[in-house]
């Protein structure tokens, strides 16, 4: 079992997957609120993948899923890289862009309402 | 019982013990130090009473035959290397949302009871053995190797599930022992499910080794099996919300072993410990559980609804032959035995069915579409009890045979 543990160390942890990329780029935000921090998740495209990588490289910071697309005091929104129609719609409708990162596969805001 | 089944017991329960601990501790508000103290003296003594309660000297002068030794470590190797191929670094959707999630609170001493913030998706009140032993080693290791972690302890569970039936059958009879391993080594949702970093499999095993203990009971009246058994479905309850129905029912069926004379205390106080865990969980710190909460006024209505048990009933058959196709043919040939031998079933193959009775009961209840909630996870339901369904079949087909031979 030990030799299997430290074979799959090889293996797997030093590959780079969608969750470590998301992790990466979150990492500048959580570092930056404190760990109590309650944030607003807006479902784009209803993908709850995203949404739970997001919370799973926040933890513990309580990230609240919202169901009523509504954007509250401090949203966060994952949107794909490709999709730069909704990345200009939702910077123009936010009061204030709080927080902004991009990577290879999504753009990442921090918003407040208008 | 052979010294290497009571040290693969002695390691699952490790597990309970490190997550009981270490869940208290943080409930408490002790330093790691302490409670890293705590657990490795709680570990060196339950693997001295278990061994001298448990080992029989007759048993461990006796060596494993060379030919059946050969097919154990080649099939542990084959485990192995299946298990690595492959293993996710994340796993799969429940670790992501529920288990590693856990751990992820309950490594920070500070933010821990944040995770109980979370009502949806997270189901924060499941019990804490995988998730609490994954962030206790986290809490020491953190955030170097993080995968790995719960890489080790779903790999060791897939492996130790069959590497305890063969323990048990080589004996007696070596081709189905066999023959057992194989049927795990070619299930590949079995493997696929023992490395996505789920707790389906650690119930599985749990369950299993519950009936391995009362098989030892049956066989040499010693009430330590009595501590053994109740410290395994102790380890059920504290695995997942099914381990309290799986429990229930077990001390149902063995209601009359269970508290005959002095085995009642020796029962309570091997389930004892792991009841207090899932109490101050779910009374002091969990949300109420998602199914319980929605006691929605439709209840009757769905106990009433045919197209309801159809679904169900097509959803179970449709998974078996998909996923358990071989496990399904060698429950058909078990109940033609029994057909042809005129003779029951065996009682703990009984037990299984009400278990799974119960499992159909909370689908027929349950708050949540039915379709979605079958599709998530009925398969892995059937799969926590698929590994005592093979050793219980196995084991009384191999004592029919033992009989056989003898007369």
């Amino acid at each position: 079992m030990g030799v299997g543990a430290l074979m799959y160390h090889v293996k797997e942890e030093r590959k780079s997957t969608e969750m470590d990329i998301v992790c990466a780029s979150l990492q500048p935000l959580k570092a930056s609120i404190p760990p109590t921090s309650h944030l607003y998740y807006l479902m784009c495209q209803g993908k709850k993948q995203r949404y739970a990588s997001s919370e799973y490289c926040l933890a513990p910071v309580f990230l609240q899923l919202d169901h009523n697309n509504k954007i509250h005091d401090s949203t966060l929104l994952v949107i794909p890289v490709t999709d730069t129609d909704s990345v200009a719609y939702y910077k123009m409708s936010a009061g204030k862009i709080l927080w902004e990162n991009r990577d290879s596969l999504y753009h990442y805001l921090l918003i407040n309402p208008r | 019982m052979q010294k290497i089944t009571a040290q693969i017991f002695w390691l699952s329960l490790l597990c309970g013990c490190i997550s009981i601990f270490y869940f208290l501790s943080l409930a408490i508000g002790l330093p790691v130090i302490v409670t890293t103290l705590l657990i490795i003296i709680a570990s060196f003594f339950l693997y001295r009473k278990m061994m001298q309660w448990l080992v029989k000297p007759e048993v461990e002068a006796e060596p494993m035959p060379p030919k059946a030794l050969y097919i154990l470590l080649g099939s542990i190797v084959l485990f192995c290397i299946f298990e690595i191929f492959l293993s996710r670094k994340y796993g799969d959707w429940d670790s992501i949302t529920i288990w590693n999630f856990h751990a992820l609170f309950l490594r920070d001493p500070e933010h821990w009871k944040r995770i109980f913030l979370y009502t949806e998706y997270a189901h924060s009140d499941y019990p804490l053995l995988t998730s609490g032993t994954t962030a206790f080693f986290w809490r020491l290791f953190y955030p170097a190797m993080p995968g790995l972690v719960p890489f080790t302890l779903t790999a060791m569970f897939c492996t130790l599930v069959p590497v305890l039936i063969y323990l048990e059958l080589y004996k007696k009879n070596l081709q189905l022992a066999t023959l057992t391993l194989l049927v795990f080594l070619s299930n590949s949702y079995y493997l696929n499910c023992g490395i996505v970093q789920y707790a389906d499999i650690d119930l599985s095993f749990f369950l299993l080794g519950a009936f391995v203990a009362i098989n030892y009971y049956k066989k040499e009246a010693k009430p330590a099996y009595i501590l053994l058994c109740g410290m395994m479905l102790g380890s059920c309850l504290w695995t997942k919300n099914e381990g309290i129905m799986i429990a229930a029912i077990f001390g149902l069926f063995y209601f009359r072993t269970f508290t005959k004379g002095k085995n009642l205390v020796y029962f309570l106080a091997g389930i004892a410990p792991f009841i207090l865990g899932v109490a101050i969980l779910k009374l002091v710190y969990a949300p109420a559980n998602d199914l319980i909460d929605g006691q929605h006024k439709v209840a009757w209505q769905n106990i009433l609804d045919k197209e309801r048990y159809k679904l169900i009933f097509g959803y179970i058959s449709d998974k078996l032959n998909e996923r358990f196709s071989a496990i399904k043919i060698g429950l058909i040939l078990y109940v033609l035995d029994c057909v042809f031998r005129q003779r029951f079933p065996a009682k703990n193959l009984l037990m299984l069915f009400v278990i799974m009775g119960g499992y159909i009961l909370v689908y027929i209840y349950t708050p949540h579409d039915l379709e979605w909630h079958l599709k998530t996870s009925v398969d892995r339901l059937i799969l926590q009890l698929v590994p005592a369904a093979v050793y219980i079949m196995s084991l009384d087909l191999s004592s029919l045979r033992l009989k056989t031979v003898e007369q």
